[in-house]
């Protein structure tokens, strides 16, 4: 009995170092640019022209490569086919994303959490090249 | 005896090294507002989604209207493993659940932007978080 109490202390130490010997891993992950969002209450259906968007957010991103978001969302089969690329050029589409991963690592047990959120523009233009609908929506702002 | 066995058995049990994993993948936001609520056959139109459901993941153009989709994404996984890293990297028990589920809405629109029907699927509330 006092033989198996003597040993406690030592069994309690290697818990407690095992406890102690941990890692925390944080990541984060910015890709495109953000879209200014002044502007967007500037955005007039009926009078806002395409140039006036163009030259206020740049260049729309349905004219650049599909971004990496979009390629893991097709590879993910949340979307089969890059999301802004579309076929007509009257939808102009603007994305900004984010992505936070946390991970805690001990010995016996890992969690580990990733968020990828976007900020998405898409404009709507009609065949007078005059903004017809849009959204916004500012996901990023769901990241904590 | 016993001044040896304890030794060797904690010994034994940091060899045969186990551990469980649990991640948690979130991608896209939440779906905003009930389409049911929200959505009326031949009377939303267009800009209406735009502002109560925002920008959508994907755009399709039919020839008799344009599709909208939208996607929030989740992936839960948990995995617990009992093995022996260091002499013969032996897998002895190994048990994984993997979980990816998404709500999903599709919106089908008539040549005039006017709402002509919609699909929608809550598969996140399917995941169980072990």
């Amino acid at each position: 009995m006092n033989m198996t109490l003597r040993y406690i202390p030592r069994v309690l130490g290697v818990l407690f170092l095992s406890v102690l010997m941990t890692g925390c891993i944080v990541g984060r992950y910015y890709e495109g640019s953000t879209i200014p969002e002044e502007k967007i209450k500037e955005i007039k259906p009926g009078i806002t022209t395409k140039e006036e968007i163009i030259s206020w957010f740049g260049p729309p991103q349905n004219y650049l490569t599909p971004t990496i978001f979009n390629q893991i969302l097709r590879e993910l089969d949340v979307t089969r086919e890059p999301v802004n690329y579309y076929p007509f050029a009257n939808i102009l589409s603007y994305q900004y994303n984010r992505g936070n991963v946390r991970a805690v690592v001990l010995i016996l047990f890992n969690y580990i959490e990733g968020k990828v959120k976007s900020d998405h523009l898409v404009v709507f233009v009609d065949e007078n090249d005059k903004v017809q609908y849009y959204g916004f929506y500012k996901g990023t702002d769901e990241l904590r | 005896m016993s001044c040896v066995r304890l030794p060797a058995l904690l010994v034994l049990a940091m060899t045969l090294a186990w551990g469980c994993s649990i991640g948690r993948t979130y991608i896209g936001s939440e779906i905003r507002s009930d389409p049911r609520e929200k959505i009326q056959i031949g009377l939303t139109n267009k800009s209406d989604i735009l502002s109560i459901f925002g920008p959508p993941e994907r755009i399709t153009s039919q020839f008799d209207g344009d599709i909208f989709v939208y996607a929030y994404y989740r992936k839960n996984s948990s995995k617990f493993v009992i093995e022996e890293p260091y002499f013969t990297n032996l897998t002895i028990f190994s048990y994984a659940r993997i979980q990816e589920k998404k709500d999903h809405l599709v919106i089908l629109f008539d040549k005039d932007g006017v709402v002509k029907n919609y699909a929608y699927q809550r598969g996140i509330k399917e995941l169980s978080p072990f």
